[in-house]
């Protein structure tokens, strides 16, 4: 691993990416794989991705291009037509999240991330999976911090961590909104309303989960902020905000609150409460994830008892 | 020939499962196989149910599908050399890393790729083909079946499909909803210490989640509630004639934790129809007066679901 350290977001929109303030990222995933059918996926038109990337190249950030996360063989010309894109654009990366659009991928002269949905949850399957050309994996959520470690058994393999947003928690075939929402006319249920660039939250016994159609997402906001020296010190440097689902302006402000704090805890003068609060302020509800060795919905905390996690 | 295949989640469901017709039997390996421990064997009764099942002139297949945590790996090495030497017809996994191992280690045991791994495309089929795999199942959420076909013709491999069960609402191997809501410490015997339990892909049980009734909100407002992402049992009965005529080889029911009796009455309904196509193909219609059978299945399946919902 080397030392310097890579903060990435994840843009699903040319909407969002229009208004972002790129200064607190070092690079961007680009794209939203969960639907194609999403107003402005940027990998559903690739026009838009393209200037996209040609901008953040401009204002010499990483580019990482994404995948549909569950393809169908119908969605091959498009992973091939976005690979094809990322070569003549030269982009630093390509996600993918299904071992097909993997085999794919490497037909081409991209590095390979593979997602979270590689599900990768040790070190057999790293060594696998770097074996067949992958360059970095995300580790599977469901890994404590001490299980990730165990991954750093491949030394070649980057490993990046999520510290912020929200937690993809499954991908359905079929949208929720669209069967729910909508009325019982058959075309309206094919027509897509957009419901899930809206705040839809299925709730059980008091857990909210944020569902987005096709896919579910955590609740709470991973938040990792005040962790960021333990991570650190554990020697990881790529590190992901889940940026899918938020604001323009939020997430911009989350960019800065982790870009300060990441340089604070790799100069040995973090401010954890000053950074929790900040985070605090944009998202109210908390957790983190599996990190600890508890459900994920859960938050600990070393510097305040009370957190308003879902839990 | 096709086979018909039945869960086998304890000797007495095994016996019942071949009494009613089934060809072959799959069964979980103790502690890695995604089901809880009583519908799982260890060493000694594992060696006799397949004893049993080739006594009968069956097959018999290991299920070994846990996506591994780090801590699992020694284990899962002791466990598949025992599935081995007690003569099992092929081993049921997802961990690309635990493929890869077996592959290389025991080049005579043939790999059946896990419903886990939600094949939904021809190239990943391809890739697990490469892997070594020699059986792989189509993802239970892959409706169309042009989309089965596709896969079909892409390998070389034998092609499984789930003809009956329930259906998750997320994509099988995709879902953390379990270990997002509860996950637990307690003693593991196997590993002599306490460990967690509760997460869907790696160790445990599914909590089910995706049965329960959820109220789904937008602001604070009920938009809707009930059992919202419960999906419908598969019924296979209808489209067996597509799946035999286009190749599929086997047909998998899902239960290994229902109870016998459903297991029972699944294996014989799936038997009449896999023996009424092969007596006359062109004419194979689904009888009215087997509807009585299939709601009770059906039935069973619901209130197993329902047992779930005051947990």
């Amino acid at each position: 691993m080397g030392s310097r350290i890579e903060l990435a977001a994840t843009v699903g929109t040319s909407e969002i990416m229009n208004e972002i303030d790129t200064d607190g990222f070092d690079s961007f995933y680009l794209g939203n794989p969960f639907c194609l059918k999403i107003r402005g996926n940027l990998s559903s038109d690739l026009e838009a991705l393209k200037v996209t990337i040609r901008f953040l190249k401009k204002v010499r950030k990483r580019v990482y291009l994404t995948t549909p996360v569950i393809p169908t063989a119908s969605d091959f010309k498009l992973i091939g037509n976005l690979l094809q894109l990322g070569v003549s654009e030269n982009v630093d990366g390509v996600e993918v999240h299904d071992v097909g659009a993997l085999r794919l991928a490497k037909e081409y002269p991209l590095k390979i991330h593979l997602s979270v949905f590689g599900n990768v949850y040790n070190q057999l399957s790293a060594l696998k999976f770097h074996s067949l050309g992958v360059k970095r994996i995300v580790p599977s959520l469901e890994l404590t911090l001490a299980e990730i470690a165990e991954l750093k058994a491949v030394p070649a393999l980057e490993l990046e961590i999520s510290v912020h947003g929200k937690l993809p928690l499954g991908i359905a075939s079929a949208c929720l909104l669209g069967t729910s929402l909508n009325s019982k006319n058959e075309k309206s249920i094919n027509a897509c309303h957009q419901a899930c660039l809206e705040e839809n939250f299925l709730i059980l016994d008091g857990l909210k989960i944020h569902t987005k159609g096709t896919a579910t997402f955590t609740g709470a906001d991973l938040v990792m902020v005040e962790h960021l020296p333990l991570i650190l010190n554990q020697g990881y440097r790529h590190f992901r905000v889940e940026g899918l689902w938020e604001t323009a302006q939020n997430l911009s402000k989350i960019g800065q609150i982790y870009k300060e704090a990441f340089e604070e805890a790799s100069q040995g003068k973090s401010d954890p409460k000053k950074n929790l609060d900040k985070v605090l302020e944009i998202t109210p509800e908390v957790c983190n994830g599996w990190y600890f060795g508890r459900s994920g919905r859960e938050y600990v905390s070393t510097i305040k008892s009370q957190i308003p996690s879902t839990k | 020939m096709v086979e018909l295949m039945s869960p086998a989640g304890s000797l007495e469901g095994a016996k019942i499962a071949i009494e009613n017709g089934a060809d072959s039997l799959y069964a979980g390996v103790s502690n890695l196989s995604l089901r809880p421990r009583r519908v799982e064997f260890e060493k000694g009764d594992f060696k006799k149910l397949v004893d049993f099942a080739h006594g009968e002139g069956k097959k018999i297949y290991a299920v070994l599908n846990v996506f591994l945590k780090p801590e699992d790996l020694s284990l899962f090495k002791k466990e598949v050399e025992e599935v081995y030497q007690n003569g099992a017809d092929g081993i049921i996994c997802a961990d690309v890393g635990v493929i890869s191992y077996i592959r290389q280690n025991f080049p005579g045991l043939p790999i059946h790729i896990s419903v886990q791994n939600s094949v939904t495309n021809p190239q990943a089929a391809k890739f697990y083909e490469d892997l070594g795999a020699s059986v792989i199942v189509v993802s239970r959420s892959l409706e169309r079946i042009e989309d089965i076909e596709k896969i079909k013709k892409s390998v070389r491999a034998d092609l499984e499909v789930f003809i009956h069960g329930g259906i998750c609402y997320h994509y099988d191997g995709d879902c953390f909803l379990s270990s997002y809501w509860s996950q637990e410490m307690l003693f593991d015997r196997f590993l002599g210490k306490e460990r967690l339990f509760g997460q869907n892909n790696a160790k445990g049980e599914c909590h089910l989640i995706c049965k329960r009734e959820f109220t789904l909100s937008k602001n604070g407002h009920k938009l809707s509630e009930g059992r919202l992402l419960r999906r419908p049992d598969l019924i296979g009965l209808s489209n067996l004639p597509l799946y035999i005529e286009m190749g599929v080889k086997i047909f998998k029911l899902e239960g290994r934790a229902m109870p016998v009796s459903y297991v029972a009455k699944a294996t014989r309904l799936y038997r009449k129809a896999i023996d009424l196509y092969f007596e006359n193909p062109e004419q194979y219609l689904v009888p009215e007066e087997w509807q009585a059978d299939l709601e009770e299945i059906l039935m069973a399946r619901r209130q197993y679901e329902r047992n779930w919902d005051i947990k």
